[in-house]
C-alpha cells in the first residue's frame, strides 16, 4: 500500500459525487491508501486569486501544511486543483518572501508552519503512470473498456513539473492508461484546450464555444466517450453540452465521464453504471 | 575539384551593414574552396586600396545603404579608392550587389564598385549581379557562374599581402590558414582533417558555456571544433571522431545531467569500440556532495574501457569551476591538437603546438569579446504537417512532409527549406536576421512561439510530428501568414500613448526638461511589460479566437502597464480602467491558465491579468457577474471552508440566468446527471427540490463546515475583510 494525503478538490464531495463514489474503490484495487486531510479547505479555484492573490496562497498554504502533518504527498483528482496547488507550492519553494508571508499568517491563525521543502502534489493520473505503473494496472483490469475514448486534460495542470513526466503540450498519460484498461484512445487536437470553466457562470457564448470546440473535436475524431481529468471542467462538458452545441452550431452530444469513473469501471466496480455508460455510448450517444 | 590556374588565392571583399553580405561572403568562400581555390575573406573596413592590385582574383559582395550609399564598413575604403585611383590592371573581378527595388538607388554601392574597378583597368569576368531583398537565389546563380570563371583566371605566383584584415568565417566553415611561422612538420600536422568534437552534458548551462569557450580556444590550435549537445546523440557515432573532449556536470546523487542520461544509458548497452579516439574529460561538480563529479568520472572510465586513449587526465572542478577548467583546457587542447589526421598522437610536436596556440588561446579564454559558436544538435527526422490555405480557391488543408533537419535549426529555417526544396508558394512571415521579430508567431504542436528564434529540438524529438498552424485568433491571409489588423485596431482603440500629468522633473545639461522616475518604479514598469510580442500573447489565450469582441491579453497587458505608469495622468488612468473593465476588456478572458502555461511571456501576461482584475474589483466594488462571482465564491469559502455551488449559481446567474439554464436544458442535464452516471436518483431530486438552490445538480445545498473552520475565517480576516 502506498499512502497519499487525499485532496478531493472543490466538487468531488458536492456536485460530482460520482468521483467520490469511484476514487476509493479504484485506489483500493491498485494498492493506494488515501489519507484524509482533516479540515482541508477550498484551493480558491483561481477565483479567489482574482480578488486577492495572497489570500488564495494562504488558503493553499494551510492545505499543504495539513498534508505535511499527515506525512504523505498529496493526491488530487482534479486537474484544476492540481494546477493551483502545484503553482502555490512552486511559489513557496522559489520565493522565500512569499513563504515567509504565508507562514506569518498561518502561524497567527492556525499555529502551523509550512516547510514546503519535501511535499509534492500530483494528480491521480500521474501517480498511476509514474508510481503504480501500467503493468500493475493492466493486471487489475476486470472489465476491459473496449470503447473509443477521447481524453480531456484541460490546460490547468499541463505545465512542466505539474504533470509528472508527461509532455505538457502533447500529453499521452491518459491515452496510455486507457489502452491499459482495454479501451482505444482517440487522438484529437484540443485535448489540452480550455473550456473556460472559471468563467462558466460569468461569461456566456465564448465559454460555450470553447466547450463545443473540445466536444466537437472529440466527436469528429471518432470518440464514443470523453473522459476528463478535470472535475471542474466536467460541468461544462457534460451539463452544458447541449447548450454549447446550440450556441456554437456544432455536434456536441457525447457521454462525458470523470477519469475516476472509467478506471473504476474497468477495475470491476459499479458494473451497473458501466453498463449504462456503454448503453449511452453505443446506443444513445450523449 | 576543378583545375585552378596558378596561385589559387581568391580575395572576397564584403561591404555589409546588417551582416547579409558578410554571410554571403562566407558561403561564397565555402563554394570557392570546393572548387580548388584558396579563398580569403576581407572586411572592407580598414583595407588599404593600394593593395587591391596584389590580388589576381577579387569578388566583391556589397549591400547598399540609405539612398545609394556605401555600407558603413565600406565607406572609408570607397573614399580612399576614389582618392588613390590605383591601377588594377591584371586584376579579374566580379561584383554581387544586394539591394531593395523599393529604393530608387537600387544596388548603387555595388554598381559604383563595378564601374570603379572597370575604370581602374580591372577585368570583369562576370556581369554584376543585382539582388533584391530575397537575395539568396540570385547570389547563388552568380556564385555558381563566377567561381569556375575565377578558377580559370591565372592566379600568378604572388601571395596575399600582409597587413590585410582577415575575417574568420564560422569555425566549422573557415578555411585553415597555416601561419607563415609554422614549421614544416607543424604545417603537416595542421593540414588534413582537423575536426574535434566537444560534447557537453549540462543541467544548468555551465558545462554548455564551457564547451562553447573551449571551442573558441580550440580554433587557436588549428582545430575545427563542433560543439555537440549530448541530448539525443547516437553513441555509435563516437567512433567517427578522432578527437573528443567531454565537459559534463553531475546532477543529484552522482547522476548524469538530463541531456546526457539517454546517451549514457545507450552507450552502456551498446559498448562501441573507441580505439581510434583520443579524448579528455572535464568534470564539474560540488565537493559538498559525496558523488563529486561522478558523471565525468563515469564518462572517463567508460571511454577508457572502450579502448579510447586519454590524452589528458580528467579534471575535477568544484563550484568555482572556471580556473580548473582553464588549467585543463590549456593542457588538453595542445595535446589533442597534436593528434594528426590519421589519429596518431604526434608527441614530438607538442611544444611547437603549445607555442603556436598559446597566445591566441589565452586571449580567447577571456570572456570579454567572446562570441559563442553555434551549437550543433544531432539531425532530427520529423514529419512536418503544414497548414495550407489558398485564399483564391478558399481551400484549406494540411501538407505532410517527411524531412530531416538539423536539430538546432529554427522553425523558420525549416519553413525556408520547405519553400526552397518543395513548394515555393508556401507563405509565412520571415524574421530576417535582425533578431526576434514579434510578428513571426506561429502555432507549433499547440504552442505559440516566434518562428525565427525557436529551435526545433526544443519542441520535438527524433521521429516526432511537427504540426505548424497559423496563430489562432487572427485572420489567415495565406498558409501560415495572418493579418494583425485585429490587434492593431484594438491597440488603437486602447489609446496606449502616454497622456501625462505635469509632474516633478529635472533639466538636462541642454536645458531641456526631463521627467524623473525612481529606479524601483522604472524596474517595476519594465518587469510588467517584459514580453517579446503582444501579438503572440493575444494568441496564447484560448478565448481570443472564439470571442471577437475580446481585445486579448496582450492589449490588456499594455493597458495595465499604462495604468500603472506613475507618469500617466489621472484621467488617462481612469480611461484605462474603463477600457479594461468594459466590453472586450480583461473580464472577457475565460481562463487565464490557458495563457499562463505559455512560458515566461504567458506567465507574465497572466500575472498582469490577475493584478488588473484585483484592481478593477476594488475600483468598481465587485459589480457585474465577474465581481459577484469572486465575492460570492470567496464568501462561501469563508463561511464553510468549501465552495457552495448552490449559492454561486443563484447569486451569479440570478433569476434570468437560472431561467435560461432551464430553457436550454442545462438544469435538466444537471438534474439527471446522477441518473445518467448510475448514481442514486435522490441526488438529482435534491438539486431540484430543495430551496433556495437554482434548479440543478446540487446535492449538498448547504456545506457543512470543515474541521477547524475558525482557522479559515481567521485567514480571511487577516488578509481581506471585504469578504
Amino acid at each position: 500500500m502506498v499512502k497519499y494525503s487525499y485532496y478531493p478538490g472543490n466538487v468531488a464531495r458536492q456536485s460530482s459525487r460520482e468521483i467520490e463514489d469511484t476514487i476509493h474503490p479504484l485506489c483500493r484495487s491498485l494498492g493506494i491508501e488515501l489519507v484524509e486531510i482533516t479540515g482541508y479547505n477550498s484551493d480558491g479555484g483561481n477565483i479567489i486569486k482574482q480578488g486577492n492573490r495572497e489570500l488564495q496562497l494562504a488558503l493553499n498554504a494551510r492545505n499543504l501544511a495539513l498534508a505535511e502533518i499527515n506525512g504523505h504527498d498529496i493526491l488530487t483528482v482534479c486537474a484544476s486543483s492540481q494546477g493551483i496547488m502545484h503553482e502555490s507550492l512552486d511559489t513557496f519553494q522559489k520565493d522565500p518572501i512569499a513563504l515567509a508571508n504565508a507562514n506569518r499568517v498561518l502561524e497567527k491563525t492556525t499555529g502551523m508552519t509550512l516547510k514546503a521543502d519535501e511535499i509534492t502534489t500530483s494528480h491521480l493520473l500521474h501517480i498511476l503512470i509514474d508510481e503504480i505503473g501500467i503493468d500493475k494496472i493492466k493486471a487489475a483490469v476486470v472489465n476491459p473498456l473496449d470503447l473509443d475514448i477521447a481524453c480531456y486534460y484541460g490546460p490547468h495542470m499541463q505545465r512542466k513539473g505539474a504533470c509528472g513526466e508527461d509532455d505538457p503540450w502533447n500529453p499521452t498519460y491518459m491515452e496510455q492508461l486507457i489502452t491499459a484498461l482495454g479501451g482505444q484512445p482517440i487522438e484529437y487536437k484540443s485535448k489540452t484546450s480550455s473550456v473556460g470553466n472559471p468563467s462558466l457562470l460569468s461569461l456566456g457564448d465564448s465559454v460555450m464555444k470553447m466547450t463545443a470546440r473540445v466536444l466537437n473535436d472529440a466527436k469528429k475524431a471518432g470518440a464514443k466517450v470523453l473522459v476528463t481529468a478535470c472535475s471542474q471542467s466536467h460541468s461544462n462538458l457534460d451539463s452544458y453540452q447541449g447548450k454549447a452545441g446550440r450556441v456554437a452550431n456544432k455536434q456536441t452530444n457525447i457521454p462525458v465521464v470523470n477519469l475516476t469513473e472509467i478506471i473504476a469501471f474497468a477495475l470491476g466496480h459499479f458494473t451497473d453504471r458501466y453498463a449504462q455508460l456503454r448503453t449511452r455510448a453505443i446506443i444513445i450517444g450523449s | 575539384m576543378s583545375q585552378v590556374a596558378g596561385n589559387p588565392d581568391l580575395a572576397i571583399f564584403f561591404g555589409s551593414q546588417t551582416g547579409n553580405a558578410e554571410e554571403l561572403a562566407g558561403k561564397t568562400a565555402k563554394m570557392a574552396k570546393k572548387a580548388g581555390l584558396n579563398p580569403k575573406i576581407f572586411d572592407m573596413d580598414g583595407f588599404d586600396p593600394a593593395t587591391f592590385s596584389s590580388h589576381k582574383r577579387i569578388l566583391i559582395i556589397t549591400s547598399t545603404w540609405g539612398e545609394g550609399d556605401m555600407p558603413d564598413n565600406a565607406e572609408d575604403l570607397w573614399l580612399a579608392t576614389e582618392g588613390l585611383n590605383p591601377s588594377l590592371a591584371g586584376v579579374s573581378f566580379s561584383v554581387c550587389a544586394i539591394g531593395d527595388t523599393a529604393y530608387d538607388e537600387f544596388c548603387q554601392a555595388g554598381i559604383d564598385w563595378d564601374q570603379k574597378f572597370v575604370s581602374l583597368g580591372a577585368t570583369r569576368v562576370h556581369e554584376i549581379q543585382l539582388c533584391d531583398v530575397e537575395y539568396e537565389p540570385e547570389w547563388d546563380k552568380w556564385a555558381k557562374a563566377v567561381i569556375p570563371l575565377m578558377a580559370g583566371v591565372d592566379g600568378g605566383a604572388s601571395a596575399a599581402p600582409s597587413g590585410a584584415v582577415e575575417v574568420e568565417a564560422a569555425a566549422s566553415e573557415a578555411p585553415i590558414a597555416v601561419p607563415a611561422g609554422a614549421s614544416g612538420d607543424l604545417s603537416g600536422l595542421l593540414s588534413g582533417d582537423r575536426s574535434i568534437a566537444i560534447f557537453f552534458g549540462s543541467q544548468t548551462g555551465n558545462a554548455e558555456g564551457l564547451a562553447a569557450k573551449t571551442a573558441k580556444m580550440a580554433a587557436a590550435y588549428g582545430l575545427e571544433p563542433t560543439v555537440i549537445d549530448m541530448e539525443g546523440y547516437d553513441p555509435a557515432k563516437f567512433a567517427t571522431h578522432k578527437r573528443i573532449l567531454i565537459i559534463t556536470s553531475t546532477w543529484g546523487e552522482g547522476e548524469m545531467p538530463d541531456n546526457a542520461e539517454a546517451v549514457w544509458t545507450a552507450i552502456c548497452n551498446s559498448t562501441p569500440a573507441l580505439s581510434t579516439v583520443h579524448y579528455s574529460v572535464c568534470a564539474i561538480g560540488d565537493t559538498a556532495y559525496d558523488e563529486f563529479c561522478q558523471a565525468g568520472l563515469d564518462w572517463d572510465g567508460k571511454f577508457s574501457s572502450l579502448g579510447a586513449t586519454s590524452i589528458e587526465e580528467i579534471k575535477l572542478c568544484d563550484v568555482d569551476f572556471e580556473p580548473p577548467w582553464l588549467d585543463w583546457v590549456k593542457e588538453a587542447l595542445p595535446k589533442i591538437a597534436c593528434v594528426d589526421s590519421t589519429g596518431v598522437f604526434q608527441e614530438d610536436l607538442l611544444e611547437q603546438m603549445r607555442s603556436y596556440g598559446v597566445g591566441d588561446a589565452e586571449d580567447e579564454g577571456d570572456a570579454g569579446d567572446f562570441t559563442p559558436p553555434s551549437i550543433v544538435v544531432p539531425e532530427l527526422s520529423v514529419t512536418m504537417r503544414l497548414f495550407r490555405y489558398d485564399p483564391l480557391l478558399a481551400q484549406s488543408g494540411y501538407d505532410t512532409l517527411a524531412v530531416a533537419l538539423p536539430g538546432h535549426a529554427t522553425i523558420e529555417d525549416a519553413l525556408v527549406a520547405v519553400k526552397r526544396e518543395f513548394d515555393g508558394s508556401l507563405t509565412f512571415r520571415s524574421g530576417g536576421i535582425a533578431g526576434q521579430n514579434p510578428l513571426t508567431g506561429i502555432k507549433v504542436n499547440g504552442r505559440i512561439v516566434p518562428a525565427d528564434t525557436t529551435r526545433i529540438c526544443d519542441l520535438v524529438g527524433d521521429g516526432d510530428t511537427l504540426t505548424l498552424e497559423p496563430l489562432p485568433g487572427y485572420e489567415v491571409l495565406k498558409d501560415l501568414m495572418v493579418s494583425y489588423d485585429r490587434f492593431d485596431e484594438s491597440r488603437s482603440d486602447s489609446k496606449p500613448w502616454m497622456i501625462a500629468d505635469p509632474r516633478q522633473g529635472e533639466r538636462l545639461a541642454s536645458g531641456a526638461p526631463m521627467g524623473v522616475m525612481s529606479s524601483a518604479e522604472a524596474t517595476h514598469l519594465h518587469t510588467l511589460a517584459d514580453v517579446g510580442s503582444l501579438q503572440l500573447v493575444n494568441a496564447m489565450s484560448d478565448t481570443y479566437d472564439v470571442d471577437e469582441a475580446y481585445s486579448g491579453p496582450g492589449i490588456a497587458l499594455q493597458r495595465w502597464v499604462r495604468s500603472q505608469d506613475p507618469r500617466s495622468g489621472s484621467s488617462h488612468v481612469k480611461q484605462m480602467f474603463e477600457l479594461m473593465q468594459g466590453k472586450g476588456g480583461v473580464w472577457n478572458e475565460a481562463d487565464i491558465s490557458s495563457i499562463h502555461r505559455h512560458g515566461i511571456d504567458g506567465a507574465q501576461a497572466a500575472d498582469s491579468l490577475y493584478s488588473a482584475r484585483a484592481r478593477l474589483l476594488a475600483e468598481y466594488k465587485f459589480t457585474g457577474k465577474p465581481g459577484r462571482l469572486v465575492k460570492t465564491y470567496s464568501r462561501s469559502v469563508k463561511m464553510s471552508g468549501n465552495v457552495n455551488e448552490t449559492t454561486l449559481y443563484r447569486s451569479v446567474l440570478g433569476p434570468l440566468g437560472l431561467g435560461s439554464n432551464i430553457m436550454n436544458g442545462v438544469s435538466l442535464r444537471m438534474m439527471l446527471g446522477f441518473t445518467r452516471n448510475g448514481g442514486p436518483l435522490m441526488r438529482g431530486f435534491q438539486g431540484m427540490l430543495i430551496p433556495p438552490a437554482g434548479i440543478g445538480k446540487i446535492p449538498n445545498m448547504f456545506n457543512s463546515k470543515v474541521a477547524n473552520h475558525h482557522e479559515v475565517v481567521a485567514i480571511f480576516n487577516e488578509l481581506d475583510r471585504r469578504f
